[in-house]
Order: C-alpha cells, then structure tokens, then sequence
C-alpha cells in the first residue's frame, strides 16, 4: 500500500480524553471486556477500552446489520410503517480485515439496493479503525487475500506510535470529529511510513497467495477437486461460519404478530446458507441439499462469484470462520488445495 | 376471529413442567392468548373438563399400555395435535429407563413390589398416533409456544428451526464450550432455545432433540478429538436422544 502522509499526533492520554467527550454526543462501541469475554460492545467509559488486539467472536458488521431488525411495523387494519433505527455512534478500535469488511458490506447494502436500514446506521456512525502492527493470532489470514492493509471502511485510522497514534484522516466526517473531540498536534508527516515499516517487518514473509487476482478462475476450473467433499463431509451445517463472518450479509424476513394479533413488526434476522434448510423451497425440494454443496458455494461466494462483482476476495482472512468451526474447515486450506499458491 | 379455537392441555408421564412454562406470561399477554384461544381443558390451571376440542396440547412420555387408548381417544377428538416437550416430542428422560430391561427398572423403581404398577418401554407421541406439530424442549420456551399458537391460529406454519443450537450460540456471540474443554451436542441440536444452556455458562445436552440430516459422525469425532472417549460420548446423548434411531439404532 501506499503510504498516507499523517496530517496529525495525538497521545493515548489525549485519545481516550477526547473518547470521554464524544461519549456525551455519542454512543462508543470498542473492543472491551464483558464476563470471559472479549468483543465489540457499547463502553460507558474509555478506561473499558482494550487496546491489545484479539480476535472477536462476531465481527463489528453487527452495528451496522444487527443479528435482529424491525424494518416495518403494522397494525391489523392495515396501517404500515417503515421503522428505522440509527443512533449517533463511533466505532472504535476496528482492524484493518473488518475495515476492508465494511466496505464489502457497504457495497452489498449500499451501492446496488440503497438499505435505508443500514445507510441510517452508516450516516450516524464514525468508525475509527486502528492499524494491525502484527498478525493477531495462528488462525488469521488477511495476508493472504490482501486485507492486512485496510484500503477504506473508516474515517480515521489510526497507527501506533511512540505514547499515541499517527491519524490518517479519510473523510470529512473524520476531520469535524478531530476538531470537535481530539487535542492533537501537528505530524512530522512520516510517522505512518514507519509504521508500515515496521509492520512488514512483523509480517515477514507472510505474503498474499501467489495466484490471488486469478481465484475466480482457479475455483472455476475446480469445481469437482476433490477438496470440496474431504472439507464437505466434515462439515455439521451447524452455521458458525456464517454467523462469526464480516461478509456475509444474508438475511431471512419475518413477520411476528403481537399475542393479540392486532399489531405485527416484520423483522429480519441473519440467515446462514451453511445450515440445510437455507436452500430448501416450499415445493420440499432443496438446491443444495449436501453439506458438501453448501461449502461449495460458501467459499465460491468469497473467492470466485463475489470476489468478480467486488474486485477483491470478499473473504478478508480475518479467521473468525476458522477458529469457529468445529471440524476445523478453513477457507485457507480450500484456495490452497486448488491452487492459490502454488 | 370468528369463533376461537378450543385448545385442551393433556398430560402422560411428565413433569407438568412444560404446562407451566406454557402459562408463564405476564398478566397482559395471558388475556391476550385468551382472546385469540379458549382453553378448555388444563389440569394446571383450571378444573374445567371438555369432550370437544380443536387443538389438543399433549404433554408426557407414553410409558404405561393403558395410555394408548386415551392419546388415540384425543386424536380422533382433536383437528390438531401438537406435542408439549421433550417428553412428548421425543420421549425425553423418561426413555432413560429404555437403556434398562423392564425387570431391571422395576425393581430399581419399586423394590418392595416390582410388579405392582403397569409400565413399560417409554415411547414419544409420534410414535403411537399422528402429530400436527412439535414443540421441544425440556422445558419448553414460552416464546416459541407463543409464536406456535399465533401461527396456528393465523393458519400459518408452526416455524420450529431445523438448523442447530450453534446458531443462536454464536448469534449471541458466546465463547464455544469446546473451547474451555466442555463438550456440547449443539452442533446436532434443534435451535428454537435461543441456545439456553450455552448462554448461561452450561453447554447443550440435546433436549430438543436432533436437527435433520445431523452429521453425527463428524459431531463424534469432535466429541473424541476434545478428549471424550466412546462411553462417555454415548452417556451425553442418552439424557433425551433413546428414541433417536440415528443416535441408537439398536434401542427399543
Ligand atoms: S470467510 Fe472466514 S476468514 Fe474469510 S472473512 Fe469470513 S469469517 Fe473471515
Ligand atoms: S462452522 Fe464448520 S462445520 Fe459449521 S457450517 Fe461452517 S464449515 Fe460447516
Ligand atoms: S457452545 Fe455448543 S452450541 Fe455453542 S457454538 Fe459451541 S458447540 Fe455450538
Ligand atoms: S441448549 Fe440444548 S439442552 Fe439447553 S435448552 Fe437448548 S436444546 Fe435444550
């Protein structure tokens, strides 16, 4: 990646100052503790934040596409409306392979259909991301599909430095917020430089698949390899993958009636195309009726259908999928299997 | 609602659990199910006694021959059967005492007089008369029977997911069990608890029983890579799964 010319500084100590402030005008959601557990969630004060990386079970999409929606609510003689829930926010703390995330969901929610569930989300979220100056754990894989780098999904980034962080500012939502918030100084301008030093030094020889820009075709010619039934016939479609993913983003539609049956919301839900039901149709046929099918297109989706429309591996090699699964099926060991570096 | 269905709860061998889990509404919601349903027979809340009914609520596990003609009498009377709990629905722990030899559980039961009270296999609904629809669990979760009776009264599908308590796990954002060392049989376990037991520092022991198509070698594999032998494996699926011929193909 290029390298971004920092325009400002700010120490740690004035960092979690300014987090404080924006806590009167906004909610934070930050990578923190909560019972044995460490995830993204809502902070009532920056002390909560937890600045050492580890890898979350469910990936930040949640602010933007939560597990559970209203989207409508009616009442039984027939009045509708839409309903629609966004509330100012910053997103803090988000790594690089959930950024490049965003951006996929964006492009999903965004561009083609114009969500206006998550572009009222979208437009009252500041998201401030943080550079990953090391690999976070065995499992995570970002460099392998170019997601180690975070290429848009914030309006600050910032990357660590000596007592604070060098910030690159990506919109101007990110510099209304510097000036209302944070109490920096003037960058030398090549703080960011370093760290990018720094971090390929740590990354070592950890270097994108060999064949990445030609996945689509190498799992277009590998459609009968006989890695899909080996990883396929562990597989329980029990839906974990899906769950923990930053890009996945499909949703089943319901509607739920009040007890007296005189009001009803229509909510959507996460949907998961690993489970067996996801593919079945009222007729009691089921498209994809075998584990192995399932996976097949899960991971076509990421690296060969998808990966076309959005010009980049849509898996991110953030690793949740990995670490999730319990009959350890990687989405790695599938792209290598057929080829992706070699 | 042109005319109310009557609803009639009856009970077998069971806790009567599940008939309170059905009740546990606030006071608003129970005069709601009241306006949409009229219950007309419920041993654990009212004395009343009917012989005409539309949905009859089964709950218990069939365990005594003499049942048979009764649960075949609320059939025939019955539009719609639909079973209450694990006991019903899948024979539940009742069908622990499968495992035994009848001669075995009496006298554990009764040592003094064996053969004093009628008994014998354990046996889920479906397998004795025909079942509308299934409610699982041990205990039920009233929300699901919420929405089932909603949906039945609307004419719509009772929705009971068919993918794992996995989902709901992870939807949740739980640390998996499997990590601390814990087994669990979500992996192969009907959702529709919002994954109960996995969310408050337990781990899922299949009481809604199993998903369809359930991988259940992969799930034994699992069990024995995280350090459970065969026996103990089998142990965790005998608490609800007896009837399960994919878990137990030689039970009775
Ligand atoms: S497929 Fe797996 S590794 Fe890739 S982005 Fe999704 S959860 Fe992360
Ligand atoms: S997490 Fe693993 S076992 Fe579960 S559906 Fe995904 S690939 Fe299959
Ligand atoms: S704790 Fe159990 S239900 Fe939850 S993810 Fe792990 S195996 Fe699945
Ligand atoms: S988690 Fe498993 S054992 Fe617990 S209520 Fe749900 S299905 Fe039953």
């Amino acid at each position: 990646m290029s390298a971004q010319t920092p325009e400002f500084v700010i120490t740690k100590k004035d960092l979690l100052q300014g987090l404080d402030k924006a806590l009167a005008d906004y909610q934070v959601a930050a990578l923190t503790k909560k019972d044995d557990r460490v995830l993204y969630d809502i902070i009532k004060s920056p002390t909560e934040v937890v600045f050492d990386y580890q890898p979350t079970v469910l990936s930040p999409k949640k602010f933007f596409f939560p597990q559970d929606e209203t989207i409508l609510e009616y009442t039984a003689d027939g009045k509708i409306s839409a309903k629609i829930e966004a509330k100012p926010t910053v997103l803090f703390g988000i790594r690089p392979c959930d950024l490049n995330g965003f951006k996929i969901l964006h492009e999903a929610f965004a561009d083609d259909h114009g969500d206006p569930n998550y572009l009222a989300k979208v437009e009252q979220t500041v998201v401030i991301g943080i550079d990953c100056e090391k690999i976070c754990d065995k499992d995570a894989f970002c460099f392998k599909v170019g997601s180690q780098d975070a290429t848009g999904g914030f309006d600050l980034m910032l990357y660590e430095i000596a007592d604070g962080y060098a910030i690159e500012i990506a919109t101007d939502k990110g510099s209304q917020f510097i000036s209302k918030y944070l109490t920096t100084s003037k960058a030398n301008g090549d703080e960011i430089t370093s760290c990018q030093a720094k971090k390929a030094a740590n990354f070592g020889q950890e270097k994108p698949f060999k064949n990445l820009a030609k996945l689509p075709e190498l799992f277009e010619q590998n459609k009968h390899h006989a890695v899909w039934d080996q990883e396929g016939s562990r597989c329980l479609s029990c839906g974990s993958c899906i769950m923990v993913c930053p890009t996945c983003y499909c949703f089943d539609v319901g509607d739920e009636w009040q007890l007296n049956l005189k009001k009803g919301e229509r909510v959507r839900k996460w949907d998961a195309c690993m489970v067996t039901p996801f593919a079945a149709v009222g007729s009691g046929e089921n498209f994809r009726h075998t584990a192995t099918y399932r996976l097949h297109h899960r991971i076509n989706r990421k690296f060969n259908f998808l990966m076309k429309k959005h010009n980049q591996a849509v898996c991110v090699g953030c690793g949740r999928c990995v670490r999730a699964c319990l009959a350890d099926i990687s989405p790695k060991r599938i792209a290598e299997a057929i080829g992706a570096d070699s | 609602m042109a005319t109310k269905p009557k609803v009639a709860f009856f009970d077998f061998s069971c806790c009567e659990g599940c008939q309170l889990a059905a009740i546990d509404l606030t006071p608003e919601q129970l005069l709601d199910l009241l306006e949409v349903i009229d219950i007309v027979e419920f041993r654990e809340a009212i004395s009343e006694k009917s012989d005409s009914y539309d949905i009859a609520i089964v709950e218990g596990t069939i365990t005594r021959d003499s049942d048979i003609p009764r649960l075949q009498k609320i059939r025939e009377t019955a539009k719609i059967l639909i079973t209450l709990g694990a006991c019903s629905t899948i024979a539940g722990i009742n069908a622990l005492k499968n495992f035994q030899t009848k001669a075995e559980y009496q006298q554990d039961v009764y040592p003094d007089d064996p053969t004093k009270y009628e008994t014998t296999t354990a046996r889920a609904v479906h397998e004795i008369v025909e079942v509308d629809a299934f409610i699982p669990g041990c205990p039920i979760d009233t929300d699901e029977f919420v929405r089932v009776v909603k949906n039945l009264v609307l004419g719509k599908k009772p929705d009971i997911p068919e993918y794992p308590v996995c989902v709901e796990c992870k939807r949740n954002e739980n640390v998996c069990v499997y990590e601390k060392g814990i087994q669990c049989l979500g992996p192969v376990t009907r959702a529709g608890c919002n994954a109960r037991c996995p969310s408050n520092g337990g781990y899922c022991f299949g009481c809604r029983g199993i998903i369809p198509e359930p991988n259940l070698k992969s799930q034994q594999d699992i069990m024995q890579r995280y350090n459970l032998t065969f026996d103990q494996m089998q142990e965790k699926f005998k608490l609800f799964l007896e009837r399960n011929k994919e878990v137990f193909p030689d039970g009775k």
